[in-house]
């Protein structure tokens, strides 16, 4: 009986641990880690940051679900891997420490034969001054929706910047990113039109000045470089199509912006001609960069090897090509393919917690050497295929043997979809759909872009309000692994 | 070597903003067209997309000197202006557009080094109006809404084909298509009403004939659809058998429903 280990339990970890569960059956054993006990659908945390959804609506526990589908559960944070074993023993194990109530703390070894990280990145607040409160978590100055407790925490906010609005004393929101390597542009950009749709209807509107700051050097980069779109037929540039809806919404930007300092109702940022400027605010959500959750790796001997697994940015090296040099070497058949690690081939990274080799934008850095750019995305869509993709190979390999061809689920071969929505309403809201293919340009491929205008579409209206509705629905129904939850797409 | 010039009613390639990775030869080539055009035109700037290239190049004449932007991306936006802008694109067709008085860009030089830039006024319209090609638009975007209907109308006076004119208006195929958009919801709703009322014979016969005209529609729709673009002068043979398809799955679904709720 061989043993999977899955550290992690978003989409990703959950998409693995599931599938492989239901390919491996009662033969193997799969055990998953995560410090929490419920599942999130996080896109949907934008409604419950705006209050148009409780948290219950966005969570579900997942002891009961992995107990029905014959999963460990482990409620737990992993804090260490061995790769090689102990100077006595050659099977490897990680080092998880319990969150569950009453065992906090409460130290275990756990020893695998195929470990996947699927962690998900740390939300890295400390990264800019004043955004984290020194201890990784959030500081009282800014809000967030990258968890279904920070959105409940921003609607609460939220609900008394309206109140004030309405008692006619104008307010100031700013909505972005947090410092100028973030990435997760998409769920900034959504929650800023569902805070202005929220405002219209609560008819307190024409009382704020809403902002957008973000470290995209266009608006419409979305951490892609941009896209092309068709739209009614015609194409046009993610920046034209995000520029006329602030416009038409009435929302400010500021864009190339690396936001080096919050405090109380006040930033500074830093914008790509290295001129220093400030921002004020009376409500702001700033999302922080993302980094590794800082799992450390020891070898037989107990001497620290983390700089073979991870990379510096704290993310699991895997198959990709880290050393492309500049810009203009980079290559689609940079980005891994099969998310093996190369020096361990039992141990995967998906999701999030793999090392991208690169940006997917194109870097600028400020003339003070400030890096401002977004980082590649990796979550939703792609973290789910590369989720089952890992699943399948770890899969074949436990049954078939070490040397079986891994599945593979390039990104830079890889479509994904995205929707965001302005409203929650089934008749009152609207949203932005876009689709695009590849997610990482293939300038070889495709001259000129880099993607293929035929799969890379856009459309902004009711409808696609209404698949965001359809998605928060279905992923909870595959996640809760109800009958038919294969069939469910990634 | 002199390009010629892309004018209007080209529409604007699918293929364009691509960021320019390599400073090489062909970079050289394509700003020395770019300078060559603007001199044979005697034009103040051309975007490399006005000469055919979907690369993001851009060259401005500037007090007798060429300037080279390339991968230009504008951070800031201060002031507004109104300008009354005319562009190679439109040959001698002028409209009042809205762009801001002073902008900050960052761009590559032809040797790919960084620069950064801060226009104003005549220079920021200009850089602004050429951007817009690398984006794949035109200033029609940069409009108010009442100026780009008289901007319309003057393009449809400075078309020699009326047809390609005609390809900017609503088509009627789109109408037809509303129509069976109304047609099939209106199907959906009287099923489901027949759960909760005792017209179910009633139902029966309006379902029957909403179908056979639905039917009629969808025929309708790929005639029309098809002869809309052979007249824009463009092959939409596929979206149309496409959209064919879809409306006639959506037919076939109400059928199927009907066939298992009222017989």
């Amino acid at each position: 009986m061989a043993r999977l280990i899955i550290m992690g339990g978003g989409v990703s970890g959950h998409t693995t641990a599931t599938f492989a569960k239901k390919w491996l059956g009662d033969e193997h054993e799969v055990v998953v880690v995560t410090p929490n006990s419920q599942w999130n659908w996080i896109p949907s945390n934008i409604w419950v940051g705006v209050g148009q959804m409780e948290k219950k609506d966005v969570v579900f526990p997942l002891a009961p679900i992995y107990k029905k589908a014959g999963i460990d559960f482990r409620q737990a944070l992993a804090t260490e891997i061995h790769p090689n074993g102990k100077a006595d023993d050659d099977t490897p194990y990680i080092v998880i420490s319990s969150t569950e109530e009453g065992k906090e703390g409460q130290t275990e070894e756990l020893s695998y034969d195929y470990l996947v990280n699927a962690t998900g990145p740390k939300l890295n607040f400390d990264a800019t001054p004043g955004l984290g409160n020194g201890s990784g978590g959030l500081s009282g100055n800014t809000v967030s929706v990258c968890t279904a407790d920070h959105a409940v925490h921003a609607s609460e906010e939220l609900k008394e910047i309206f109140a004030k609005a309405k008692a006619g004393e104008r307010q100031k929101i700013l909505v972005g990113t947090g410092h100028g390597m973030c990435t997760c542009q998409g769920a900034a950009f959504e929650y800023i039109f569902n805070i202005e749709h929220e405002a219209r209807k609560a008819n307190v509107r024409d009382m704020l000045d809403i902002k957008w700051i973000s470290n995209e050097s266009f608006l419409g980069d979305f951490g892609m470089g941009g896209l092309h779109m068709k739209v009614g037929g015609y194409a046009v540039s993610s920046k034209l199509f995000a520029e006329s809806l602030y416009a038409e919404r009435d929302v400010q930007w500021i864009i190339g912006a690396h936001t080096s300092k919050v405090e109380e109702g006040k930033i500074e940022y830093e914008l790509l001609d290295g001129t220093m400027h400030e921002e004020t605010f009376d409500f702001a959500m700033l999302i922080p960069p993302f980094g590794g959750v800082g799992l450390k790796a020891y070898d037989k001997d107990g001497s620290d090897m983390t700089d073979t697994l991870f990379a510096p940015n704290g993310f699991m090296k895997v198959d990709a090509k880290y050393d492309a040099g500049a810009y203009e070497n980079w290559k689609a058949s940079d980005w891994p393919v099969t998310y093996q690690n190369p020096t361990f081939d039992n141990i995967f990274a998906a999701g999030i917690a793999f090392a991208p080799p690169h940006l997917i934008s194109k870097p600028m850095t400020s003339p003070n050497g400030t890096p401002i750019n977004p980082t590649p995305p990796r979550t939703g869509m792609p973290s789910g295929i590369i989720g089952k993709a890992v699943a399948h190979s770890v899969c074949d390999m436990i049954k078939k043997g070490k040397d079986v061809h891994l599945h593979e689920a390039s990104m830079a071969d890889m479509g994904a979809a995205c929707v965001a929505s302005a409203g929650k309403g089934l008749f009152d809201g609207s949203a932005a759909a876009m689709t695009v293919y590849p997610v990482v340009p293939d300038f070889e491929k495709y001259p000129g872009t880099g993607r293929d205008t035929n799969y890379t579409f856009g459309e902004i209206g009711l409808a696609g309000h209404w698949i965001k509705h359809i998605l928060h629905h279905m992923f909870l129904y595959k996640a809760k692994l109800k009958p038919g939850w294969t069939l469910i797409p990634e | 070597m002199i390009k010629q010039i892309t004018q209007y009613p080209t529409q604007t390639s699918f293929d364009f903003g691509g960021t320019v990775r390599h400073f090489d030869e062909s970079l050289q080539t394509l700003i020395n067209d770019l300078k060559d055009t603007i001199e044979a035109n005697k034009l103040e700037g051309l975007a490399a997309f006005q000469i055919g290239s979907p690369l993001n190049v851009i060259v401005i004449k500037k007090e007798g000197e060429f300037l080279e932007i390339i991968n230009p991306v504008i951070f800031t936006k201060e002031g507004e202006l109104t300008p009354t802008e005319c562009t190679a694109y439109f040959p001698n067709i002028t409209a009042v557009t809205k762009r801001a008085k002073k902008i900050k860009l960052t761009y590559d030089d032809s040797e790919g080094k960084q620069q950064f830039l801060t226009a104003t006024d005549d220079l920021a319209v200009l850089i602004q109006r050429k951007n817009d090609y690398l984006l794949g638009s035109t200033f029609i975007s940069r409009l108010s809404p009442e100026e780009k209907k008289i901007f319309e109308n003057k393009l449809k006076g400075f078309s020699d084909t009326d047809a390609q004119a005609s390809c900017n208006i609503s088509p009627f195929s789109d109408k037809i298509l509303t129509v069976i958009k109304y047609g099939l919801i209106a199907g959906l709703i009287s099923l489901i009403g027949a759960f909760f009322s005792t017209m179910t014979p009633y139902i029966k016969i309006f379902e029957h004939y909403l179908m056979i005209m639905i039917a009629i529609l969808i025929g309708l729709y790929f005639v029309r659809a098809l002869y809309e673009g052979k007249r824009c002068g463009v092959c939409q043979i596929g979206n149309t058998a496409a959209v064919l398809l879809i409306k006639s799955t959506y037919l076939a679904g109400l059928y199927l429903l009907n066939y298992w709720i009222l017989f």
